[in-house]
């Protein structure tokens, strides 16, 4: 049995009163200590798939375990990164981190040593004392990670996270979330609509085609150590990502798993 | 500081501008002293209710009852608005309410609650509370709905529960929006002051009116309007200042 399984699970709306299939019939397995990238373009369902496997809207068919148990609302197990943030403006980046251990049986200092600790991690120790709306949008993803960090999930998902950055700042941050999912141990589940990212990140890629989401591939990535985005074996598997979204299903047997 | 500098050059200009204005204006006027005071005669009128005291002891009195009627609104209405925030099927059920009592004069209640609450302070204090209590409430609701999603999923997410969300999260995500509800109501509640000590009270800036009417000194009643004019202007500026202030330490809005 796998740590996250999603079985045959369809997410339906009603909006304006009219019925609307967000994804159908998706199934996948990810392991332990996976780095999962749900790769599709926009209105494929992607985030509804990860708002669904985070517990924040549930699907409405099938069913999405987590360690064995159904998933049916969030948890400080599994910590979702939003593309816009969702910092508190109001709170400087310490208070920030602070945020999901305040409800634990921590003393202040434990809280404010736990903080530091990951605030560190990510680069940011000299501006524990700032506001987000002081720094830039990458500095607040980062404090965005700590605090999931803090609180020492067993899964991040991770919500189109570098959509609203630069590409500079983004391959930077592609990097360090690579490095940090490694250390941590974590297993990440990363929604993206960015090929070249997906091919640089993932240990598997699930491709999903829209209207409405369904599979249309999940395809290990077979690139061994440290990736480089200009080698030629980098090049011609992320070529291989792109055809499949212009191909027929019934070609695509050669990739499945 | 060279902004407050310039900030205090433009207020002394306007307002010399509309003392020549009015001057001009009663050079040209027929009206007699006693209808329409030059800006001297307010001016000695001014002085006169200064030196003998009633000034002062208005305004104190006027002061009083607007902080406690101001104050208590804005606590009232918050913490229900917040309530009515979170709970919309309940509010579905309240607006309606709100929307009937709300385009009603505070100053139509004015018989009933000197009915109700007598006479002296109580009556333009409730006046006030009235006044401000409808735009304060209907703000915080709109902010409390208005809250971007995403900070309702993070306090899902890394636990904040029911009580604590609401001053964790929700009170602070809204308070901008709150903050403008409370400023605006300030102007209407100090509009709604002096209507409301026109009844049942023997002193505050708005007795002061009908008093100098009643003794047809049109000089104190003009030198009453520029207080109450002066004192609005004076309380719009230091909740801007205390606005500004608060604001920035919630770190959600530019200068």
């Amino acid at each position: 049995m796998s740590y996250i399984e999603v079985e045959r699970a369809t997410k339906e709306f009603v909006h304006d009163k009219t019925p609307f299939t967000a994804f159908e019939n998706i199934s996948l397995t990810i392991e332990r200590g996976e780095f999962v990238c749900i790769l599709g373009a926009s209105g494929c369902g992607k985030s509804t798939l990860l708002n669904a496997l985070a517990g924040f809207s549930p699907v409405t068919r099938g069913r999405v375990t987590i360690d064995g148990r159904e998933v049916v609302e969030p948890s400080t197990k599994y910590v979702t990164i939003f593309q816009n943030y969702g910092l508190l403006p109001w709170r400087n980046v310490q208070k920030n981190v602070e945020l999901g251990l305040e409800n634990r049986k921590l003393t202040r200092d434990e809280r404010r040593e736990i903080a530091s600790k990951y605030i560190d991690l990510v680069g940011l120790s000299a501006f524990k004392r700032s506001y987000p709306r002081q720094l830039s949008g990458g500095m607040q993803q980062r404090v965005a990670i700590a605090r999931a960090l803090a609180v020492d999930p067993e899964i991040l998902f991770m919500d189109e996270p570098f959509g609203a950055l630069d590409a500079i700042t983004r391959s930077k941050l592609q990097d360090d979330v690579r490095a940090l999912s490694q250390i941590e141990r974590k297993t990440v589940v990363f929604v993206t609509h960015d090929i070249t990212e997906a091919v640089y990140l993932a240990d598997k890629i699930v491709v999903l085609t829209p209207n409405p989401g369904r599979v249309k591939a999940i395809v290990p990535v077979p690139l061994q150590g440290p990736r480089d985005r200009v080698s030629h074996e980098f090049l011609e598997f992320q070529n291989r990502i792109f055809d499949l979204f212009h191909r027929a299903p019934d070609e695509l047997v050669e990739y499945m798993i | 500081m060279k902004k407050t500098l310039r900030g205090v050059r433009n207020v002394v200009v306007s307002f010399a501008l509309l003392i020549i204005l009015w001057q001009a204006v009663f050079s040209v006027s027929h009206f007699s002293e006693a209808l329409f005071p030059s800006p001297t005669t307010a001016f000695k009128a001014l002085l006169e209710t200064i030196q003998d005291g009633t000034l002062v002891g208005n305004i104190a009195a006027s002061l009083k009852r607007f902080a406690i009627g101001y104050a208590s609104a804005v606590v009232v209405a918050v913490i229900l608005g917040l309530i009515l925030g979170v709970l919309p099927r309940v509010f579905q059920f309240v607006n309606p309410i709100v929307q009937l009592l709300r385009p009603i004069s505070p100053m139509a209640w004015a018989p009933f609650i000197v009915l109700w609450v007598g006479i002296g302070d109580a009556p333009a204090t409730v006046v006030v509370f009235i006044a401000a209590f409808f735009p304060v409430l209907l703000s915080t609701v709109s902010a409390v709905v208005n809250i971007d999603p995403i900070y309702f999923k993070v306090a899902r997410n890394f636990g904040v529960k029911q009580p604590y969300a609401l001053w964790k999260i929700i009170f602070p995500a809204a308070f901008p929006q709150i903050a403008n509800g409370i400023h605006l109501a300030l102007g209407t509640a100090w509009v709604f002051l002096a209507a409301g000590e026109m009844n049942g009270v023997q002193s505050g800036l708005g007795y002061m009116v009908v008093d100098a009417r009643n003794n047809l000194r049109t000089d104190v009643l003009l030198a009453a309007i520029i207080t109450i004019g002066a004192l609005g202007l004076a309380l719009d500026g230091a909740l801007k200042f205390v606005d500004k202030r608060i604001l920035n330490t919630w770190g959600g809005v530019e200068n």
